[in-house]
């Protein structure tokens, strides 16, 4: 009975747990398993990757931050997780995904807001790691639909918010299609 | 607060003055404007009212919102390379409803034709479908950003309207100005364009006394 009641509180624990982490997910009705095109902030990102659908959950903000490579030319780095989101949910073959921006030295805030309204076409480096930890590479076209700085009034926190349209391929092994992201970073995270 | 309204409807409609020599059905139509949404929806209006008891004001409502679809822009956007990379579409949301209710009426005045400016006020379930469609729209590669979502949504409302009913070339006719409240039911967290309805409606009818 006791060990009943542990498993029992165990399952809800997990269970709430995972509806926090799709608290954002608002189901596409057009696009099966991907959450809707958003600009809010709420920090979700799916696609389908060989036509199944992803999300980010496991991880609630995507990582950006800047490479240093030794030369004039660093590497801007947007990474996310990738958890299969379809009615199989059998393990991921994928652990994250990543876009490999080249950007100045110099590259600052205020560059990053510059890429409001901008759409990279088939132009920057894709990598997805898989489970084994092999890292794949690719090509992705990544759109910025909206970049945009908030300032929450309460706190004086600022937060960069992000969303925008990708696809890619990797070769022809791996195709990603209808991707869309919607992140709100705070600024405290950003090396840069 | 809801419990408060819900005793004052239900005094009202044990109390209300006795208007009615006989029972009587009305049936009444009209137009109907939005107060909850700075561009508003329109719909027609069409109203039952029973009330069935003679010497009592008490009166059973059923109203047929049908809507006219509300248009705006909205934007769509693309990552294929082979095509514009942001469209403005057309927004088409259209609203109706169905209500049920119970309520009461107040006589506030009578002239010596017999006309008279009754206060209505009632109470019930309010059923309420958004249905939203892009036009002009490549579903396959573009991806409309923040879209609305068809809802549906059902809860309680509560209602007001002032009514002068009057007679000519002997049929008893009435005009009716009702506001009511928006739906105590939610779209939940999503955050859409558009707000719940308020709706007032402007409507005129006829009353059918019953033997």
């Amino acid at each position: 009975m006791k060990n009943f009641k542990t498993f029992h509180l165990l399952f809800i624990s997990v269970f709430l747990l995972t509806k926090c982490n799709f608290w954002n997910f608002y189901p596409d009705p057009d696009d099966k398993g991907l959450s809707r095109f958003t600009s809010r902030g709420y920090n979700i990102a799916t696609s389908y990757v060989n036509g199944r659908s992803f999300v980010n959950t496991g991880s609630y903000s995507p990582l950006l931050y800047k490479d240093s490579t030794g030369s004039s030319i660093d590497t801007l780095r947007l990474t996310w997780g990738l958890y299969p989101n379809d009615s199989v949910r059998t393990v991921s073959a994928y652990r994250n995904i990543s876009f490999l921006m080249p950007v100045s030295q110099s590259f600052n805030k205020t560059n990053l807001l510059a890429f409001n309204g901008q759409r990279f076409l088939n132009s920057v480096p894709l990598t997805i790691q898989d489970t084994s930890l092999n890292t794949m590479t690719g090509i992705a076209t990544l759109y910025f639909v909206s970049v945009s700085e908030v300032v929450f009034s309460d706190s004086n926190d600022k937060y960069i918010k992000l969303s925008g349209l990708f696809d890619g391929n990797i070769g022809d092994s791996v195709i990603i299609t209808k991707g869309r992201f919607d992140f709100e970073l705070s600024e405290k995270t950003l090396n840069f | 607060m809801r419990l408060r309204i819900t005793v004052v409807f239900f005094l009202i409609t044990l109390f209300a003055s006795h208007i009615n020599a006989q029972s009587f059905i009305t049936l009444s139509s009209g137009i109907s404007t939005d107060l909850n949404n700075t561009r508003p929806f329109y719909g027609v209006p069409i109203t039952l009212r029973l009330e069935p008891f003679k010497r009592s004001a008490f009166f059973i409502e059923a109203t047929q919102e049908i809507g006219f679809n509300r248009l705006s822009k909205a934007d769509a956007y693309t990552a294929s390379a082979d095509l514009d990379e942001h469209v403005v579409l057309t927004e088409a949301v259209k609203h109706t409803s169905f209500s049920m209710g119970i309520g009461g009426a107040i006589v506030l005045y009578t002239n010596k034709k017999n006309n008279q400016i009754t206060l209505n006020l009632s109470t019930g379930i309010c059923s309420e479908h958004y249905t939203v469609n892009f036009r002009n729209y490549d579903k396959a590669n573009y991806e409309v950003l923040n879209p609305d979502v068809t809802e549906y949504i059902s809860g309680l409302y509560a209602s007001i309207a002032g009514v002068y009913n009057f007679h000519k070339r002997k049929r008893d006719m009435f005009i009716m100005l009702h506001l009511q409240s928006p739906s105590s039911a939610g779209f939940g967290r999503y955050k859409l364009s558009f707000y719940k309805t308020a709706p007032m409606q402007f409507t005129y009818g006829y009353k059918l006394f019953i033997k």
